[in-house]
């Protein structure tokens, strides 16, 4: 049985990435590697992905963390029809608002609110951790 | 899908812009008389301007001119370069070099030149490739050493620098910003310049100010002390350092940070001497990159002579229109004579190369231009997305629509090109099109004149112009036109051929490859004093270099928490330092202005950067948001 679950968080400033790492046990949140940019590619700092370990206790304080955003504006899927899927991504774009990819394609993404965004979150990591449980 | 990547980006050698992500590229607001972008993309906006408007400079285009150089000797060698063999395949790197040669003999009117040079053929190649690896290191060693200072820069115009409803001379940016950012209130004001300054200044504001804004400076904060890290927080630092020593001689440079980021634009982009390092003809003895270390490292040593009365002499030429200024900018620590000599140089450098070996035997190879001449580098892309296009038969023009929604009407006035000698393929039915939308020459029009080119395949078929004069920044637009990808890809090519050229002689990717790795250290030695001027001593440079090699400010300041609050406090101050503004923001973010201060001075204790916020009693002191009375807060950071 594998118990470990990975929520993968791509669009992440790099001070987003040093705060979730402060809330979690070590070794919880890892940075992705950057991909290579192209020679005399000039600009910001290039966003950060991260994987996620997702435990119970995990899964709060990452909800706590979203939440607290000032500017959560889109989630996206319902978490009831993709309950147990692979390949969870949260996509936190330039102007910060989040975009939950649950085993779903980007374009069938779907624009909810901020309740509803939090209740996603809530769902989504309940359903993976009883699939992680019962396995 | 994600967001890895930079959010927008500007290419050094082509000069081509993209200031949003690519999945959210959206043509619609830049698309009418005024643009209706919204404050999403202005930081990054005013990032991608900046590095645009430096890389349209003497120092940007001798940076061009040597990698054409070595494209164009890299033609020649594989012009000179055996035939090739069919037996071995041509994942060989010389084997697909001498295809290239091949191909390259075929196509010129000029024919085979081997036979030329007899018995010194193999030492004229080698020469070749030596000349080509020399322009390849400078390019490499100066595009390195240059990195850090570019993205302080735009960082600094992204973070700090204003202009005031009082400055007589300004950067192009805070009218680019207020013309394309501040929608129809811009309009309405009138736009007298002090309208423009401050409409330019409350968007900065409001866009630096939000909780995205401090989070993306505190990421920049937390970036590694590490030149090979995208050199990030090094130049950031330096720039800062640099703006606190005129300031230090002169407190309303604190106020005037748009005007001290003109300054240090042209005191290392105008630079004649740099640049002339850089465009020297190439050297057999492989030397040119040291020549611009040296350059460069001496143009740094003399920012530390620079005082107020240089940034005012400066100050005055800019406040001239453009088009009535000398050649010559004072105030860069440099007299007329010695500008003249320096532009001596480099003029020498680009004959030079009129008379070098690819112009006499191939006289077609002539410049490649492929990625636009000189002055379209200054062009400004804001927007480059797939559209499809639709003859209009009601007005006799085209429908251009992207995602299937139409965005734009082009009246049969703009189709192009309207020359008599050649007329496009007319438009009969839906086709696939380009859209690129520019600010012309931005930097010299601040950002007044706007374009939208519509091309299909290799052809232009449409171009409608904005601005005040709007048929002249349509010829100004399509004139030599080339889109973003087009711009990238040519200036790719220029790396590739000569990569390919290299490859014929392993002992200079050796030299190459060695030099690479030594980059970082020298780099990051260049910087190291500048960042850290203001440390407390030797002994603190030292540890805080080491400290934050890795996590920046992080590892002085220690909390995420505190990490965002210096960023907040320098954001705020760069505005308006009144203590009493700054308190209200602070609240607002839910943060405690005075634990914020503690927090720098506590840091200033342990580890001797950076210095402590210092306050004044200022009554009637001006910074950038006007006239302040009672203390002002300045933090170094």
């Amino acid at each position: 049985m594998n118990a470990e679950k990975t929520v993968e968080i791509t669009g992440l400033q790099l001070i987003d990435y040093l705060e979730l790492a402060e809330q979690f046990p070590p070794g919880t949140v890892r940075r992705l590697p950057a991909p290579t940019q192209p020679a005399g590619a000039h600009g910001e700092p290039t966003l950060v992905t991260v994987l996620l370990t997702l435990t119970a206790a995990s899964a709060q304080v990452l909800t706590a963390w979203l939440v607290s955003r000032q500017t959560v504006k889109t989630a996206a899927a319902t978490p009831a029809a993709t309950a147990g899927t692979e390949g969870i991504t949260l996509t936190i774009s330039p102007d910060r608002s989040i975009i939950l990819h649950m085993g779903a394609t980007p374009s069938q993404a779907t624009e909810t609110g901020k309740e509803a965004l939090v209740s996603g979150i809530q769902a989504v990591t309940s359903a993976i951790l009883k699939e992680a449980e019962s396995g | 899908m994600g967001y890895s990547f930079h959010p927008g980006e500007t290419d050094l050698l082509s000069n081509a812009t993209r200031i949003v992500a690519q999945p959210d590229e959206d043509p619609r607001p830049w698309l009418g008389a005024v643009p209706t972008v919204g404050s999403r993309q202005l930081l990054t906006f005013v990032h991608e301007a900046t590095h645009n408007w430096c890389f349209s400079s003497a120092v940007g285009q001798a940076q061009v001119f040597i990698a054409q150089r070595a494209e164009t000797n890299a033609t020649l060698l594989g012009a000179l370069w055996d035939d090739p063999d069919p037996s071995r395949d041509n994942v060989s790197l010389v084997n697909a070099f001498a295809h290239f040669g091949s191909m390259f003999r075929a196509g010129s009117m000029y024919g085979d030149k081997r036979g030329h040079f007899g018995g010194d053929l193999d030492r004229v190649r080698g020469e070749l490739a030596a000349l080509i690896a020399d322009d390849l290191l400078r390019l490499e060693v100066a595009e390195a050493i240059l990195r850090p200072l570019a993205e302080g820069l735009a960082l600094f115009a992204e973070y700090d620098a204003v202009s005031r409803g009082a400055s007589t001379a300004w950067s192009p940016l805070p009218s680019t910003v207020a013309w394309n950012f501040a929608g129809r209130e811009i309009l309405r004001a009138g736009s007298p310049v002090a309208m423009t300054l401050l409409a330019a200044t409350r968007l900065l504001q409001d866009a630096r100010l939000s909780r995205v804004g401090v989070d993306a400076k505190a990421s920049v904060l937390v970036q590694p002390l590490d030149c090979s890290a995208g050199g990030y927080l090094p130049g950031y630092l330096a720039v800062k350092s640099m703006w606190r020593h005129l300031y230090g001689h002169n407190m309303r440079l604190y106020g005037e940070s748009d005007l001290v980021l003109a300054y240090l634009r042209s005191f290392f982009y105008g630079n004649l001497e740099l640049a002339a390092a850089i465009a020297a003809p190439p050297g057999l003895d492989l030397e040119g990159a040291n020549r611009i270390v040296e350059a460069f490292t001496r143009r740094l040593v003399e920012f530390d002579q620079t005082t107020d009365d240089d940034v005012a002499e400066f100050e005055r030429f800019i406040a001239q229109p453009v088009a009535t200024r000398d050649w010559f900018t004072p105030g860069l620590l440099r007299s007329q004579e010695q500008g003249e000599a320096a532009r001596d140089l480099l003029d020498a450098a680009y004959e030079n190369y009129d008379r070098s070996l690819p112009m006499i035997l191939y006289p077609d190879l002539g410049w490649h231009d492929s990625v636009g001449p000189p002055e379209q580098r200054g062009n400004l892309i804001v927007s480059s997305v797939p559209v499809t296009i639709a003859p209009d038969p009601d007005s006799g023009g085209i429908t251009v629509s992207w995602r299937e929604l139409p965005v734009l009407a082009v009246g049969p006035q703009d189709l192009v090109p309207v020359t008599k000698s050649v007329r496009n393929t007319p438009i009969t039915a839906p086709a696939a099109a380009q859209l690129d939308v520019l600010l012309v020459s931005f930097a010299t029009r601040n950002g007044l004149s706007r374009a939208a080119v519509i091309r299909k395949g290799r052809e232009i078929v449409a171009c409608t112009g904005w601005g005040p004069d709007p048929g002249e920044a349509r010829n100004l637009a399509i004139e030599e036109f080339r889109s973003r990808d087009d711009k990238v890809s040519a200036a790719n090519l220029f790396r590739w051929s000569a990569d390919q050229a290299l490859s014929t002689r392993p002992w200079l990717s050796q030299v190459r490859e060695q030099t690479r790795s030594a980059l970082p250290g020298i780099t990051d030695e260049l910087y190291r004093d500048t960042a850290l001027w203001r440390a407390r001593d030797n002994t603190a440079i030292d540890n805080c270099a080491a400290l934050m090699h890795e996590q920046g400010m992080y590892a002085l300041l220690g909390s995420a928490g505190a990490v965002k609050r210096m960023a907040l406090l320098g954001l705020v101050a760069s505005i308006n330092s009144s203590e009493d503004f700054i308190n209200s923001v602070f609240r607002a973010h839910g943060y405690e202005l005075a634990a914020a201060v503690e927090e720098t001075s506590q840091c200033w204790e342990r580890h001797g950067f950076p210095r402590p916020v210092v306050s004044h009693e200022a009554k009637g002191i001006v910074v950038a948001a006007g006239e302040v009375d009672g203390n002002i807060l300045i933090p170094l950071i």
